[in-house]
């Protein structure tokens, strides 16, 4: 009993610290989009293979939904809908940044723009090693929700 | 039970309906952030040729360093540098125009009519790993520009080679400075 009761603790720690790093993640990489929507979209003009108007329509929503997902992370409500949302975004990022590293644009790719730390800057395959770990935390909120679920049953 | 938790019920219990709540919300925050910004810039920048509507964009010829040389000593060709200014600030290909990606969609035509007098208008960037030289080769090209060109190697290796450079006024007055420091 006492051992089931500790294993759902750590169980719903380890959810509220994914779920609560992934939501400052999102909230932080919309803001830097919403303060030049026109800039972002540019971006995506450059490093995304989108036709018009598909590409003005990423550039229009995904601020929003990183706002959204963020959000919904951090008062943990639709953790499930939102960590498959989330999981499913990273891999499309994660793909980009790769083929944007292959194609020599590293540079110019910002699909998840987040503020530099202490002036270290992530580019190339760093930008593609941190998407592939935030889609990794998405999977993990996602499982940890649903065995969570399974439990209030 | 949290209060936020109530919104699972809005959504009908079920995934749809919570994807409803999701995307509702997605909309709202997006038409809110798009009705806060420069609506001229996105209608510039959305004034599209009818070649980016789907189809694919016209091929860019690419220059090696050998042909941008020859270019540049027949003086029959135009450099276009498209990096930021304070870039071309540190230092150009000498005679070359400065027109930054971030501003290339107010350059007025007849500028890019001037570009097409040139055997031809090489632009160049910072090497491979900048996509903005091919993107501006592009817009020009569906400007109407016949004579643009790719120098992919870009100012790195223009540099490398110690090919003639300019730096700007600004950069030399510093450099010219009793206390500079590079």
């Amino acid at each position: 009993m006492r051992q089931t009761m500790n294993r759902k603790t750590t169980h719903k720690v380890a959810l509220n610290v994914t779920s609560t790093i992934l939501g400052g993640v999102f909230i932080v990489a919309a803001f830097s989009k919403f303060s030049d929507l026109a800039k972002f979209y540019e971006d995506v003009k450059l490093v995304s293979f989108l036709p018009f108007p598909i590409d003005a329509l990423v550039a229009l929503t995904l601020p929003g939904l990183e706002m959204t997902l963020g959000i919904f992370f951090l008062v943990k409500n639709l953790l499930r809908e939102v960590s498959l949302l989330a999981f499913m975004l990273l891999l499309v990022f994660t793909f980009y940044a790769v083929y944007n590293v292959l194609a020599g644009n590293a540079e110019t790719c910002h699909c998840f723009k987040l503020p530099t730390f202490g002036g270290v800057k992530v580019s190339g395959w760093g930008v593609v090693v941190r998407d592939a770990l935030f889609a990794g935390a998405a999977m993990t909120s996602y499982v940890l929700k649903k065995v969570a679920t399974e439990w209030e049953g | 039970m949290s209060r936020f938790s109530k919104m699972r019920r809005l959504g009908g219990n079920s995934h749809l309906g919570s994807y409803g709540v999701i995307w509702g919300v997605t909309l709202v925050l997006s038409a809110a952030a798009f009705l806060t910004q420069d609506r001229l810039k996105w209608a510039d920048l959305t004034q599209l040729p009818a070649s980016e509507l789907g189809v694919q964009t016209k091929p860019i010829d690419t220059v090696s360093l050998a042909e941008a040389l020859q270019l540049y000593r027949k003086g029959t060709g135009i450099f276009i540098d498209v990096r930021e200014k304070r870039y071309y600030d540190y230092g150009h290909i000498a005679g070359a125009r400065t027109i930054p990606t971030s501003l290339i969609s107010s350059v007025k035509p007849l500028e890019i009519a001037s570009l097409q007098q040139a055997t031809a208008a090489i632009v160049y960037c910072n090497g491979l790993s900048c996509g903005e030289g091919m993107f501006a080769a592009r817009y020009f090209a569906d400007k109407g520009l016949t004579n643009v060109k790719l120098y992919l190697q870009g100012w790195p290796e223009w540099r490398l080679c110690q090919l003639p450079i300019d730096k700007s006024r600004e950069m030399l007055e510093d450099e010219r400075a009793p206390n500079y420091e590079p």
